[in-house]
């Protein structure tokens, strides 16, 4: 009996404690809701852009050039801060306090002959990526663009296209009788504008070679007897490239720089695409119309063209070397200018709809072709970045001629050229590994 | 022993019934803590696909969760016309000539985007007239009734008035509602109402805090899991799936930081899935 009394008692203790026993467990957060959000709005995320260091002007420029090429997609709200030192933790995490989501902080290295990037997730105080960065050349703005396109996929996932290159032609006697046509290099941004060809002729069409350490600029020159193909470099040497009778123009390199195709009527009336490689020379297209405007792929292996062949109008083509196989990407109206991002493998054209030129892409995978401008300007002679997030095209209307640049991410649109000046024939250089300097 | 046995039949019994109540303690409180540790993680992904939909929802108050024969109904159209295509043998039909079954469900599937509108405007009619038509074995299944206004049942913009509608469901004829458009009804148990509601609530929130830089990528996705404490407070935030792009998880986790998860969320896991 007592027994019975006493494992009664336990049973008892039992129950008033079941509640502390199993309450708690149902507290816990064993239940589980699942949300799916969309993005309903878009806003720039806020970046701190600290310079580590007493007072070193050197470093500060960098920071600023930084702070301006990553909040140049308008994807980022960047601030600057100047410290002596990163005492702490807390040094890194007040600014999370401050807005800043994430945090660059740069400074000069192996006494001053290199830079130092780090990375910080804020929230945390936790580095997130950090390297060194060599200082090449003389060029702060160059430094500080290597810094950009080192942090820019880290910060996005892809790739940036600050040490790149565009260039293009524009008039500089335009209200003059004889008006020249000179060859310009800008930043990607297109700032920093210099002059690279200055002959008093009519200099067209530039083109860069694909080889990302040694930057060589090709353009067509007007003469007396024929528009030859011409080569300059980044200090100014000239050569000449193609020098056939008629037109030399455009050309296009793979992306292993081996294979290089141009057009050249070659004092026929039309214009045919050749192919050089390793010394050989070879006509790819033998017909009756215009093939113009080439644009290879990073093998080699295909290109992509203009040609009025089939239906007069002008479509873009696809040739297969290996086959000599010519497949028509465009059936109906007019299409024109076509230009290859190799890596994201699109085709960006412009094409006449209601009797304006816009922007069109073609994707290679899902065979789409997806218009890209909608206004009332003629757009043409579009380049892709080599990062393929921005498209440079001239825009023109009426008379004037002006360069700009979409953002196929944001679709932002810019001009990068004034009003006032007359600008045409853009193109992008590929992203270099040292910033080239133009010394001519 | 014989002698000591017989002698003490009373302290066996009690023995006896000492097990047996120790057996139905231990029993009780085995059930009580089964129930107490129960989770509702599947009713509210079955809300988190009906949110999609356009389905309507009728609330089944009395029920925690739908019962099977209710639960039958929910999901989007397609899964619907699928479970009806395999409900409708139950009915007699034999679904084996399957040009009339095509003709049938095509039938179903047009009459489904004008069922408000039929249970609106026309008196008794039943909504799928065609497939009545085409199909006469289907007249087996239509119902010659159709849901009182009373019963109206809740379309998903107006979940604000749920509740309203929870109190008089006595009135619903769920038969009949479930007949008359089998395709886009579906039941829903108060728990799964309360998982609905919860889900509204931080969608809602994360909505206000989460502002991503345009331009990303269309296709990222992040998985943050945050165990939310009894007082409201975050315990922990957990990225269980990274988009691989730093700028859009780190965006998303700062709205997780910011956001004031509602009452209903507190001592809970919430799983959020950011999409671009």
């Amino acid at each position: 009996m007592t027994t019975y009394i006493r494992l009664h008692t336990l049973l008892g203790l039992l129950w008033l404690t079941a509640p502390t026993l199993i309450v708690p467990a149902s507290q816990a957060p064993a239940e589980k809701v699942t949300v799916n959000v969309a993005a309903q709005e878009h806003a720039q995320l806020k970046l701190a852009v600290v310079a580590v260091g007493p007072g070193d002007a050197e470093l500060h420029d960098v920071v600023e050039q930084v702070k301006h090429d990553l909040s140049f997609s308008g994807q980022f709200d960047v601030g600057v801060r100047c410290v002596e030192h990163v005492h702490a933790k807390n040094s890194i995490t007040d600014l999370a306090d401050e807005g800043y989501l994430l945090a660059l902080f740069i400074s000069t290295h192996d006494r001053g002959h290199a830079f130092d990037w780090r990375l910080y997730d804020t929230a945390f105080g936790s580095m997130i990526k950090g390297k060194h960065t060599k200082k090449h050349g003389t060029l702060v703005r160059g430094w500080a663009h290597t810094i950009a396109d080192a942090v820019w996929p880290e910060l996005t996932g892809q790739p940036g296209c600050f040490s790149s290159k565009i260039a293009y032609c524009k008039e500089v006697n335009p209200t003059g009788k004889k008006r020249h046509t000179n060859i310009f290099v800008a930043d990607y941004d297109g700032s920093n504008e210099q002059r690279l060809i200055k002959t008093p002729t009519v200099n067209l069409a530039p083109r860069w070679n694909a080889d990302p350490s040694n930057p060589i600029l090709f353009y067509s020159e007007g003469t007396n007897a024929n528009i030859r193909l011409m080569h300059v470099t980044m200090d100014g040497r000239r050569g000449i490239a193609s020098n056939f009778d008629g037109i030399n123009m455009l050309p296009a390199f793979s992306g292993d720089g081996k294979k290089v195709v141009y057009c050249a009527s070659r004092g026929h009336g039309t214009c045919q695409l050749y192919l050089y490689e390793t010394g050989n020379f070879k006509r790819i297209t033998n017909n009756q119309g215009n093939n113009i405007a080439p644009t290879m792929s990073r093998d080699g292996d295909y290109m992509y063209f203009c040609s009025d062949v089939p239906s007069g109008k002008p479509q873009i083509m696809r040739y297969e070397f290996a086959t000599a196989t010519c497949t028509p990407i465009t059936t109906s109206g007019h299409n024109f200018c076509p230009h290859y991002h190799q890596a994201r493998g699109k085709v960006v054209y412009s094409k006449l709809v209601k009797g304006v030129a816009q922007l069109f892409v073609y994707d290679e995978a899902t065979k789409d072709h997806k218009q890209l401008t909608y206004d009332a300007c003629n757009k043409d002679e579009c380049c892709w970045s080599p990062c393929g997030t921005h498209i440079i095209f001239s825009v023109e209307k009426g008379a004037s001629s002006r360069l700009a640049m979409l953002n196929v991410r944001t679709n932002e649109q810019r001009f990068i050229t004034a009003a006032n000046e007359h600008c045409s024939y853009p193109t992008w250089s590929p992203l270099y590994m040292n910033f080239p300097v133009i010394t001519s | 022993m014989l002698l000591w046995r017989q002698s003490r039949p009373k302290q066996r019994f009690f023995l006896e019934l000492l097990l047996m109540s120790c057996g139905m303690h231990l029993c009780a409180l085995a059930l009580l803590f089964m129930t107490l540790r129960s989770n509702s993680t599947h009713h509210v992904k079955v809300m988190s696909s009906l949110a999609q939909s356009d389905a309507r929802v009728v609330v089944l108050p009395f029920h925690k969760v739908a019962p099977t024969k209710f639960a039958s109904n929910r999901g989007s159209s397609k899964a619907a016309s699928q479970r009806v295509a395999t409900a409708e043998p139950q009915g007699g039909i034999n679904l084996s000539a399957s040009p009339q079954r095509k003709k049938a469900e095509k039938a179903k599937t047009a009459s489904v985007k004008k069922t408000a509108k039929v249970t609106k405007t026309k008196k008794q009619k039943p909504p799928i007239k065609l497939a009545e038509k085409k199909v006469p074995q289907l007249k087996k299944i239509e119902p010659k009734k159709i849901e009182p206004k009373k019963s109206e049942p809740v379309t998903q913009p107006e979940l604000a008035a749920l509740p309203v509608i929870a109190a008089q469901p006595a009135t619903v004829p769920l038969a009949t509602a479930l007949d008359v458009q089998s395709h886009d009804i579906v039941y829903v148990g108060q728990e799964e109402l309360d998982a609905m509601q919860l889900q509204e609530k931080i969608q809602h929130e994360v909505a206000q805090h989460w502002k991503p830089p345009c331009g990303l990528g269309d296709d990222l996705t992040c998985l943050i899991a945050v165990m939310v404490n009894w007082d409201g407070t975050i315990e922990s935030i957990t990225m269980q799936q990274q988009s691989g792009v730093l700028a859009y998880d780190v965006s998303a986790r700062s709205a997780v930081r910011a956001m004031q998860f509602p009452r209903a969320a507190y001592g809970k896991e919430i799983v959020i899935t950011f999409k671009q």
